[in-house]
């Protein structure tokens, strides 16, 4: 049987590649843009490496970034008590990879991924590159 | 190397070192008497983990990481306070401390919170004059929090809020009337809960104070009358000793910069604490769950 792919299908089939190269559109089982990056860690153990907490600050000084990157210390909690929603899912996730961990998120609180133990810039920025 | 970095201080004027105030500020002896780490740790305050410790050897490394990479907390402190005439000291002291440890979390100074510092001592001493302890008003904040002065649009970010001082305030401060805790706006409690330190350090030497201020964290101290917070340190001169030369940079709660040495700093181990954590709202754009 012949294959035949008229203009439509061809730039329907671009498109859609394009998009989901670039993280634009979320489909079932993908994730979005990159919009959270947090480094969680249990200061009992360790601190915020200097060039990981260097890498956060410069990620939020970049106002055109769309990325908040902050730490999150595992013990700490809102004003009732409980684990900020906006860390439950960074959480969950540093903990089934270990800690420290560096987790990076979307809009949804999907996790795009996660890095064990991060030491370096470097490392940090490859994480939301 | 840039010769103004933290291991080449210059102090522009000596004046500036070891400040003592003749007039009260607010932290009288009697007072300055029950800060001790004895008390600190019967409020909740923990002692200094071992994995925060930097040898001295290696602390004007980490001082040069944390120039290059802008990890002070002078990096990120937002504004001066001004205290004058009051004796509100301990509560301005304390306000840097908590807005420090908030922009640390935070990774940054944009979208700060600013906390009354009326807020505590209001219930601290409620004569207004006289002053009060510099645990006193961190055990007031640890139980029951602060309320957000009205600046900065923050007057739209949450339910109650109220002017930061009694005192001449600035441009990033707000001044008012006296007021008395009754006075506050009703349902106040409620706010005031999202605004609070959680874990606190208490360090029992001047080489655990500097370790903390190299994590970026601010201490809170009292010292010949005057409570102050530090927020980095930086050596007046070369050389090997880490010791030497050493200086604790703070913002006073009259709007400069002024330096304790090392002399000074040895003198507020006894009543200094390090908060490390504070309660995180569930999204930092809607600190006040206004939404």
């Amino acid at each position: 049987m012949k294959l035949e792919i008229n203009p439509y299908t061809f730039i329907g089939i671009v498109g859609i590649a394009y998009i989901l190269m670039n993280d634009g559109v979320c489909l079932p089982g993908t994730t979005g843009q990159i919009t959270q990056v947090v480094y969680v860690y249990e200061k009992d153990s360790n601190p915020v490496p200097r060039p990981v907490a260097g890498a956060l600050m410069a990620i939020n000084a970049d106002k055109e970034s769309g990325i908040e990157a902050t730490e999150f210390e595992e013990d700490t909690v809102d004003g009732d008590g409980d684990v900020p929603e906006q860390y439950e899912a960074a959480l969950k996730g540093a903990r089934e990879s270990g800690l420290p961990a560096l987790v990076v998120l979307d809009a949804d609180g999907r996790i795009i991924r996660v890095v064990s133990s991060p030491t370096t810039e470097e490392q940090v920025m490859e994480a939301i590159d | 190397m840039d010769k103004r970095d933290s291991t080449n201080l210059v102090i522009p004027d000596r004046s500036l070192i070891d400040v003592e105030y003749d007039s009260n500020t607010g932290y009288p002896s009697h007072l300055a008497a029950r800060d001790t780490p004895e008390n600190l740790e019967m409020m909740g305050a923990r002692d200094f983990p071992d994995s925060l410790w930097i040898d001295p050897k290696d602390w004007k490394d980490a001082a040069r990481d944390n120039d290059k990479y802008k990890l002070w907390a002078e990096d990120i402190r937002n504004r001066f306070t001004m205290q004058a005439p009051t004796h509100e000291c301990t509560s301005h002291a304390l306000a840097q401390c908590f807005e420090g440890a908030w922009n640390q979390q935070r990774k940054g100074k944009g979208d700060p919170v600013c906390v009354s510092q009326i807020s505590i001592y209001a219930e601290a001493n409620p004569g207004q004059w006289g002053g009060a302890g510099c645990q006193q008003v961190l055990g007031i904040a640890l139980r029951r929090g602060f309320l957000p002065e009205p600046i900065w649009g923050q007057e739209d970010k949450f339910w109650h809020t109220l002017h930061g001082t009694a005192g001449k305030g600035n441009d990033n401060n707000s001044s008012g009337r006296w007021t008395a805790v009754r006075n506050f706006p009703e349902g106040w409690q409620e706010t005031a809960m999202l605004l609070r330190p959680l874990e606190v350090i208490n360090p029992r030497s001047i080489e655990q104070m500097v370790c903390l201020l190299l994590h970026g964290r601010l201490i809170g101290v009292g010292r010949s009358g005057h409570s102050i917070p530090y927020n980095k340190v930086a050596w007046e001169g070369g050389g090997s000793d880490p010791m030497k030369g050493l200086h604790a940079p703070y913002p006073d709660s009259y709007n400069v910069i002024r330096y304790d040495s090392t002399r000074m700093m040895r003198s507020a181990v006894g009543g200094s604490y390090c908060i490390w954590s504070t309660t995180t709202p569930d999204d930092w754009d809607d600190p006040g769950e206004l939404l």
